[in-house]
């Protein structure tokens, strides 16, 4: 092959995420532009959304051409990656538990299961830490800020 | 600091025991009502007057009625929020609210599509009243509003004007452009999203004109040059500024106009109506609250008012800034 | 323009009360500690220590609740150092140097620069409140929107492509950033973006969004790390390289003095003030730096320069409220309210008859500025351990405490969900190597310029020549243009030098 060293291996996962946030953008302009045609709601809006439109095209267009050295190393392990998910679906879950099954629950399962994909052990650690974090939380929380929260057992 | 740690392990107490209480039979009598601490719900951030008359007369109340009496801040969306989280509370007269009722509820019903009503809410006092104020800087060459109106009637892109988007305010102006055939359309409104920056606006003259509620122009009263109170009656704040009714009245047209702020105690009508004597005991302690000499004093220190009209004036007060801001609704919206 | 005999009644009033001393100590922690909490705001710090302040007397009352808006003032660059976590709006510039200075392992030297700037900026600002309090009100009040507008363009032109791999990625990434600030109902009462959701009206909650962003981001991807620093050698906590690191901004006193300066004048305006002062300042330094590529890699100039603008606004807001009565913000709001509480109205009328009182304002503040050095000093070497915990044990913490202080700033689960959208939008952004960084800027910019652009053009009733009215706007305008010039051909020179060289 006459590409030397590089081999053309266009971004997938780049330009479907790429493309995602102007979907949205183009979503936010239209919906926008359906309140009102008035420059009083599109001074800005509008050049601003545009702007990002066509800056999709040039990156789009980066990502389907983009080159690579044949021997780049991997990103990271599949493993590597699987763990950071797991935290982001575990923190997804936190958030939607905190009114659902309290503050102190979702907050106390939370940090359980974090310890554990942190690579935690050690069964005194993970027995002890959640609880204890939870109850300073809660407890200083409660001093510090004039809202309430639900909470199932604390 | 302390204070706040029993303050919200009571109001979860509350809460716990609310949850507890529906289940109880309705038409419960108020025999021992209240029996627990009474919770100030503000749909506002912390610092706003709402907020600062809810505080200090919450140990007023609280010496009244024989419970202790805890301010909680539900801010956001225009007072929707709070608004909503009042409503879905249990009608056992444990939460009530201190709100700018008018013009906040009937705006939010009409601009940010909330799904109750004017008259879901019952007014047990509102004791604060602002009143839109036209005023200019000191430096400006306006001397009076008839020099504002034959400006405007000349040219209405001769003077910029600033005033907060879907408020009393707006509606006040448009009535007071439509009386005079002035062409509102061609006025350079300049928005501004709140009273505050509205009146720093007027006062460092970045508009020519400014409607803003005349209470907060009183910590800066020497830098502007008031020229017209929307009311019928002489404001004490503002005894020599001329009143819209004389205004209108010199001018030929009838005087139209909305009260910018009624501000105070709020409950809602549902709860007026399941616990009629739980209500009576909360209405006469607010007014011993309320017209307690040493609270009138206190609250008198910190410019928070104090008057008693009662719950029939309140409310006659704010249905009918509800009814004129219905009417004027398109005002309102934007789009 | 100092008044000698009520400056020397000033000192007599501070000399004989002992009641005015003893609550700074407590203030500066209290203020310290709600700073370092993200999401608990200066304001409601003061707000929840209002009450205590009501049986003090007049001055103790006003002296304690400024030591904690001075220890709030700062404190929120405590998280931003260690873990990238804003602890306010106005310490978003502070994480862009301030995290890779800890990540080397130069935490110790970024807290010590932070808090020495920032102890000096508050000084510096307070003494140009009291020689300058009227004039400085007075241009305050006159900012209108044509001003704040070219400042905010200013701000959006310095760092709206900071930290990009490239132009295109950096316009995306600020471009995506304005439009999230544009969410929710515009100074004109449009409503658009909004999806049904009540409380996206009031636009994207920033905070949240931005600690979402910054941090909670950065966290997911060090899930497989152990450390924050490295090297085990690094992780010491050493009040020897703390003070290391103050000496360091004595070092650099045109950073500084540019911050401090910044940070008056722009800080001052109500509002937004002292974020974009913190954005301004880091904005100016790294453009006149003779290695501008050497920020946001851990240069420690670039904390220097944060903090000294946005600790320097606190003077800044103090000027409009005691000269004017116009509270600037939460905090000074706060200020007033107390003020009301023991029956002292703020604005013109007590600067003339109380000058005294106000020059003991002033000059207590001189003494928590140098107070706060030591107390600081002591709350840092405290905050340090956290570099020694294991990743394992702070990611879920810091999770957890980002999450409870987005709750904390309404109260609503509305904050939390923000983190969490925002927390993976920022760790997809900077897996593709896009500039999370210009986002903050965009986002915190954005509404500001929307606001100010909308106004202008209200003001001018669609007329483009209108803005010949405002020779200041225009002023900073060209001078904008102008260093830009000057910037873009000293970057050519170097370029061509180079490429001469090899």
């Amino acid at each position: 092959m006459s590409q030397g060293e590089t081999r053309r291996q266009p971004a997938w996962a780049e330009l479907a995420f790429v493309t995602a946030l102007a979907a949205g953008v183009l979503a936010f302009l239209v919906e926008a532009r359906g309140v009102s045609l008035d420059p009083q709601n599109l001074l800005l809006l509008q050049p601003t959304a545009w702007l990002v439109l066509g800056l999709w095209a040039v990156l789009a267009i980066g990502c389907l051409t983009r080159r690579r050295p044949a021997d780049a190393p991997p990103r990271e392990s599949t493993a590597d990656l699987l763990r950071i998910l797991a935290m982001v679906a575990a923190f997804g879950l936190f958030t939607a538990g905190l009114e659902q099954v309290g503050y102190d629950i979702a907050i106390c399962a939370f940090v359980l299961v974090a310890l554990l994909i942190g690579g935690e052990r050690h069964w005194a650690a993970l027995l002890l830490f959640p609880p204890l974090f939870t109850l300073a939380v809660i407890e200083g929380f409660r001093l510090l800020i004039p809202y309430p929260f639900p909470t199932t057992l604390l | 600091m302390t204070s706040i740690g029993p303050m919200i392990t009571r109001r979860r107490a509350l809460l716990a025991a609310g949850a507890g209480l529906t289940l109880v039979a309705p038409g419960v009598r108020a025999q021992g009502f209240p029996d627990r601490p009474i919770t100030l719900l503000v749909p506002f951030a912390t610092g706003g007057y709402n907020d600062r008359l809810a505080r200090a007369m919450a140990p007023f109340v609280q010496k009244h009625v024989g419970q202790p009496v805890t301010v909680v801040n539900r801010p956001g969306g225009g007072t929707v929020l709070g608004n909503t989280f009042f409503l879905q509370q249990p009608d056992d007269g444990y939460m009530l609210m201190v709100h700018s009722a008018g013009p906040y509820i009937p705006v939010s019903i009409l601009t940010r599509n909330a799904r109750y009503k004017a008259d879901d809410f019952w007014m047990i006092n509102l004791p604060s009243r602002d009143l839109t104020l036209m005023a200019c800087a000191t430096d400006k060459p306006i001397r009076s509003v008839d020099e504002v109106v034959a400006s405007l009637k000349r040219d209405p892109r001769s003077l910029s004007v600033g005033l907060q988007p879907a408020s009393a305010d707006l509606i006040n102006f448009a009535l007071f452009c439509q009386a005079h055939g002035i062409d509102r359309s061609r006025v350079r409104v300049v928005t501004y999203d709140g009273g505050g920056p509205a009146r720093n606006a007027t006062a460092g003259g970045v508009v020519d004109v400014g409607l803003v509620g005349g209470e907060g122009f009183l910590p800066i009263k020497d830098r502007i040059r008031p020229l017209l109170m929307f009311t019928d009656e002489k404001n004490s704040d503002y005894p020599d500024v001329p009143i819209l009714s004389d205004h209108a009245k010199a001018a030929g047209f009838e005087a139209a106009f909305v009260e910018g702020s009624q501000r105070g105690f709020v409950t809602s009508k549902r709860f007026v109506e399941a616990a009629p004597d739980r209500y009576r005991i909360l209405l006469q302690a607010i007014e011993r609250a309320t017209k307690d000499p040493e609270c009138v004093s206190t609250l008198g220190g910190q410019q928070l008012s104090t008057t008693w009209y009662g719950p029939e004036a309140s409310n006659r007060a704010y249905l009918a800034t509800a009814a004129l801001m219905e009417r004027y609704a398109s005002l309102l919206r934007a789009s | 323009m100092i008044d000698t005999v009520a400056f020397g009644a000033a000192v007599a009033m501070l000399a004989g009360s002992l009641d005015a001393w003893i609550w700074v100590i407590p203030g500066l922690l209290i203020g310290l500690v709600f700073g370092a909490l993200p999401g608990i705001s200066v304001s409601m710090a003061m707000a929840l220590v209002l009450p205590a302040t009501l049986y003090m007397e007049f001055l103790p009352a006003i002296i304690f609740l400024t030591s904690v808006y001075t220890g709030a003032g700062f404190g929120g660059s405590i998280p931003a150092v260690l873990i990238n976590i804003p602890g306010t709006s106005s310490a978003v510039a502070t994480t862009f140097d301030g995290y890779p200075m800890a990540w080397q392992g130069k935490h110790n030297e970024a807290l010590g620069a932070a808090l020495f700037a920032s102890c000096i900026g508050v000084l510096l600002s307070y003494v140009i409140l009291l020689v300058l309090v009227q004039p400085m009100a007075e241009v305050v009040l006159r900012i209108g929107p044509y001003e704040m507008a070219a400042i905010g363009i200013w701000g959006m032109v310095l760092l709206g492509s900071i930290g990009a791999s490239s132009v295109a990625k950096g316009l995306f990434a600020a471009g995506l950033g304005v439009l999230f600030g544009m969410v929710g109902m515009n100074t004109a009462g449009y409503m658009r973006g909004d999806m049904g959701i009540t409380w996206l009206l009031d636009g994207i909650p920033t905070i949240p969004a931005m600690v979402g962003l910054l941090a909670a981001s950065q966290l997911f991807a060090l899930v497989n790390a152990k450390f924050i620093v490295e090297a085990e050698s690094e992780r010491s906590i050493s009040l020897r390289r703390i003070l290391a690191g103050g000496m360091l901004v004595l070092k650099n006193p045109v950073t500084l003095l540019r911050g401090s300066a910044i940070g008056v004048f722009v800080g001052a305006v109500p509002g937004i003030g002292s974020s974009i002062a913190n954005l301004l300042s880091y904005g100016e330094t790294r453009r006149n730096a003779r290695d501008p590529e050497s920020f946001g890699k851990g240069d420690v100039r670039g904390v220097i320069a944060a903090e000294s603008a946005n600790s320097s606004s606190e003077g800044g807001s103090m000027a409009t409220m005691l000269a004017l009565g116009i509270p600037g913000g939460g905090a000074t709001a706060i200020l007033l309210a107390a003020f009301a509480m023991h029956n002292v109205i703020g604005g013109p009328r007590f600067m003339e008859e109380s000058r005294d009182v106000v020059y003991a304002i002033i000059l207590s503040n001189f003494a928590q500025a140098a107070i706060l050095v030591v107390v600081g000093t002591l709350f840092v070497y405290g905050a340090s351990t956290i570099v020694r915990l294991p990743l394992r044990y702070l990611i879920p913490c810091v999770l957890v405490m980002s999450a409870m202080g987005a709750f904390a700033i309404e109260g609503s689960i509305a904050g939390p969900i923000t983190l969490f959208v925002f927390a993976v939008l920022g760790w997809l952004l900077s897996r593709y190597g896009f500039p999370v960084a210009a986002v903050v800027v965009g986002l915190l910019l954005g509404r500001l310029i929307e606001t100010e652009l909308l106004r202008a053009w209200q003001l001018a009733g669609g007329d483009v020549w209108y803005v010949l009215n405002y020779p200041w706007a225009l002023g900073i305008l060209g001078l904008m243009v102008v260093s830009l010039a000057l910037s873009v051909r000293r970057d050519l020179r170097k370029r061509r030098a180079r490429v001469a060289r090899a």
